[in-house]
């Protein structure tokens, strides 16, 4: 029952969303007000109808209908509640409606918000149809999670087959954060169909101004800030389960969530340029549309199987309709931005080659330098095999190599922009603002050096750090002594005020801080110790500053597992620390591993432990331990990145920005005039 | 009675002596196996795991993985066999293809991977440069447009305060 009504709402919403895309096309072409009305109000229905699909779906979940080929395959009777819930995107088709249902819902607000007549809405709301008829498309009769299992009788006839228990969901993705983790993501891939609707909308239509800039800055930003955090969860994810010690593999699936985040970024600082100075139209359009397709590719190198990866779907027919997709797209934006050029020709010129537009344009172009590395790396073992015949690998050290110099210079560039002033900068200006944070950028690196720091990567890392903070605490420390020799309010009030005052601004350099945090427990890496030794029941394990004993060992089991445990004290000179617990796994339904990671965290480093297994000659364990300094610090870090995003995108006191420096310009010219001049 | 005692540290000399060189090579063993240990962590680092997990050979965790316990091993066997690192590594090579390594190597085509990046960061910068320098120029000849900004120093910092007032900070 639940099936059929799952099934009936995807064809509805297939039909309906059809719908509008048809006669949201028609309506533009012919001026048609009342079609074009109907098209919106089809649009908006698209979200409560997926939303039936999507109810359905985590009902047969949740009331462990197996004769369902996708809860089958992705459930069990004991697979706990939460875990049953988030069990409906851990495949290929149950993450495909979700990510349709994603989409639907952002098209049902983007059209509820803006209802204003004109073109420009009601193509973006066109263009986000289309986007999701393909999904739709894809949900109806490529990878329907609405299968029903069935088996071939002996006569040749085939029946419904209900399994006695399912195969269970992946052991690794039965942990908390990923019942978060895909949903932040896709939230920020999808969201960036948003932007980009706009963004081809204004160009088809030649939408005057900078209205489209202005309507999607809020949905970029909602979309980034997703990425963000799916991105951190992802990474916490991996830290946490996989046992490895890292966060970051640079896997292919990895890197196609980095992608789009780069040059969203980048967007986001160019944009800036478009609102207040009209300039890089060409290069903002472009990077909306560059940042879309990668969200598209992503999900391609994903689905495909064309590179190898933990995370990627099995390979699967799928892979050429997200490559026809992808092309079919690129090839609209590349028609429409041939016929539409003159459109996107720039309102003003560069006036001096130290000012802020320049820096954008370096920290645009370093953003973009990254992620062709990382596309180039993802891509490299293709290409090479498909030239010379022969495969082969680009792991983590290729990835570092490359991209640690461009993200050093990317944290110098964080530091330096927001201490140019638009159009024009003087040397003087430049000597009062830089010479604190170089001074102490450099004396940072020095006393590290001193204290025995030889890492170069590191001590650039953590000198830089210092001079970005110190910029970005200078920008607060200046704007709030105004406020305060304004209003005589304390320096608390004074802060808070600014912020209000300007939120996207302040929110920027919170964001900017957060960067430098994490820079910090990325440097960390560089000092990672780690040890693995067989122990037997009361025996030591001496790594950097800790001892870890193993205490007991006990097997055991859970209704969705059976396990063996390590019971481990943890000390630090005479100080007892903790008491550790890592386990391997079995899990019963599916039948495979998994070894629980334990870590103890701390402000200066994490001790990481990990059940590296038994040796099958002694029966003792294997336990390794890893010592990652300031782990800790790029989790915080995230979270600032986050805070300040909610700052940026929390309405300001004053106008935008933009507003306030036309009177401001207006009011030079006024007392020039008032002069004589 | 100093010849007894000088007896006796003569014995426990001898004693001690000998029980170095019972020792001894007991410590060199413990100490070439943590080398041998550290060796082929260090060229194992170098390594991929080919099962898929895209992970450095040496950090696979994968439970019966299929492909990094052998290959550990025939790595092992390549350090005891070979001094030098390089030559262990050609011998991963040989057994596994240059897919093992975990960074292509930088000779051939695959020395493109290492410069593409690179080159692209310098052409873009390059770009950059000649549209700064265009733009630049084109604003030089370009009219001015409203009053020519002063550059008396009172009224600039006038504006300077109506500008932080308004923006609640310097601009």
């Amino acid at each position: 029952m639940m099936d059929s009504l799952g099934s009936f709402a995807v064809l509805l919403a297939l039909t309906t969303c059809a719908y509008a895309f048809l006669a949201g096309i028609v309506a533009h072409l012919k001026k048609h007000p009342v079609l074009r009305a109907t098209a919106r109000r089809a649009g908006v229905v698209i979200f409560p109808t997926l939303s039936v699909a999507m109810a359905c779906l985590w009902g047969l979940f949740l009331t462990d209908e197996f004769s369902i080929a996708y809860v089958a395959n992705h459930s069990n009777r004991d697979l706990p509640f939460l875990y049953k819930f988030a069990a409906l995107w851990s495949g290929q088709e149950g993450s495909l409606l979700f990510w349709s249902w994603i989409l639907s819902g952002y098209i049902f607000f983007v059209l509820l918000k803006h209802r204003e007549e004109g073109e420009l809405r009601p193509l973006a709301g066109v263009i986000l149809a289309g986007i999701q008829l393909f999904f739709l498309i894809l949900n109806a009769f490529v990878v329907s999670p609405f299968r029903v299992l069935a088996e071939i009788a002996s006569d040749g006839t085939t029946r419904p087959f209900v399994p006695a228990d399912g195969r269970g969901l992946n052991p690794l993705l039965q942990y908390p954060e990923m019942v978060l983790h895909p949903p932040t993501l896709y939230l920020g891939y999808v969201g960036f169909s948003v932007p980009f609707a706009f963004a081809l909308a204004a160009l088809i239509t030649r939408s005057p101004g900078e209205r489209w800039i202005h309507v999607t800055r809020r949905w970029t930003m909602i979309a980034w800030g997703f990425l963000t955090l799916g991105i951190l969860m992802g990474a916490h994810w991996a830290y946490a389960v996989l046992g490895w010690g890292g966060y970051w593999g640079w896997d292919p699936v990895e890197n196609a969530s980095f992608m789009p985040w780069l040059t969203g970024t980048a967007f986001l600082h160019s944009v800036m340029m478009q609102e207040r100075r009209g300039m890089l139209k060409v290069w903002n359009v472009w990077l909306v549309f560059i940042t879309f397709l990668l969200c598209v590719f992503g999900t391609f190198l994903t689905r495909s199987g064309v590179v190898s990866s933990v995370h990627a779907f099995a390979q699967s027919p799928i892979g050429h309709w997200f490559s026809g997709f992808l092309l079919l797209v690129f090839a609209v934006c590349l028609f429409f931005f041939s016929r539409r050029r003159d459109y996107l020709r720039s309102e003003h010129r560069l006036e001096a080659v130290l000012s802020r537009e320049s820096s954008f344009l370096f920290n645009n172009l370093v953003l973009l330098a990254a992620c062709f590395a990382v596309l180039w790396g993802t891509l490299f073992p293709v290409i090479s095999e498909a030239v010379t015949g022969s495969k082969v690998s680009v792991g983590p050290p290729f990835f570092n190599r490359v991209n640690i110099p461009i993200f050093l210079l990317l944290l110098l560039l964080t530091g330096v922009g927001p201490l140019l002033a638009w159009r024009r900068t003087s040397w003087e200006s430049l000597k009062r603002n830089f010479t604190y944070p170089t001074l102490i950028g450099a004396a940072t690196g020095a006393l590290l050096f001193v204290f025995g720091v030889r890492d170069p990567y590191a001590l650039l890392a953590f000198g830089l750090s210092a001079f970005v903070t110190v910029t970005i605490v200078s920008e607060f420390y200046r704007g709030a002594r105004v406020i305060r020799s304004q209003t005589g309010r304390t320096w608390a009030h004074a802060l808070l005020e600014l912020v209000l005052r300007n939120t996207r601004r302040y929110g920027g350099y919170v964001v900017h801080f957060g960067i430098v945090v994490m820079a910090i427990g990325i440097a960390g890496s560089a000092f990672e110790k780690e040890r693995e030794m067989e122990m037997t029941v009361g025996s030591t394990m001496e790594l950097g500053r800790y001892a870890v004993t193993l205490k007991d060992r006990a097997r055991g089991e859970t209704p969705n597992y059976i396990y063996e445990r390590l019971t481990l004290e943890v000390r630090r000179g005479d100080e007892r620390l903790t008491t550790l617990e890592p386990e391997r796994r079995l899990y019963t339904a599916s039948e495979q591993p998994l070894t629980k990671v334990t870590i103890h965290s701390g402000w200066r480093e994490d001790l990481y432990i990990y059940f590296a297994g038994v040796n099958s000659e002694t029966g003792m364990p294997i336990i390794h331990a890893y010592v990652n300094p300031l782990v800790r610090w790029l989790w915080i870090g995230g979270g600032i990145v986050l805070l300040g995003t909610l700052v940026a995108l929390y309405p300001g006191r004053r106008p935008m920005k933009v507003a306030v420096s036309e009177r401001a310009r207006a009011r030079e010219r006024e007392v020039a005039y008032a002069k004589g001049d | 009675m100093r010849r007894a005692i000088e007896g006796h540290r003569g014995r426990w000399i001898g004693l001690l002596f000998l029980g170095a060189l019972v020792i001894a090579p007991h410590l060199v063993r413990a100490q070439s196996a943590q080398m041998f240990e550290e060796r082929v962590k260090r060229i194992g680092k170098k390594l991929l795991c080919l099962c898929g997990c895209n992970q450095i050979l040496v950090e696979c965790n994968h439970r019966n993985c299929p492909f990094s316990g052998p290959a550990i091993e025939t790595l092992r066997q390549a350090v005891r066999r070979y001094e030098s690192d390089d030559l262990a590594i050609q011998a991963m090579i040989q057994q596994y293809g240059t897919a093992v390594l975990a960074a292509p190597p930088a000779q051939g085509f695959n020395l493109a991977a290492w410069l593409t990046p690179f080159a692209a960061a310098a052409g873009g910068l390059v770009l950059i440069a000649l549209v700064l320098r265009r733009w630049s120029r084109r604003h030089a000849m370009a009219p001015v447009e409203g009053a020519p900004i002063l550059e008396d120093p009172a009224w600039r910092e006038r504006v300077r305060r109506e500008i932080e007032k308004e923006l609640g900070g310097p601009s």
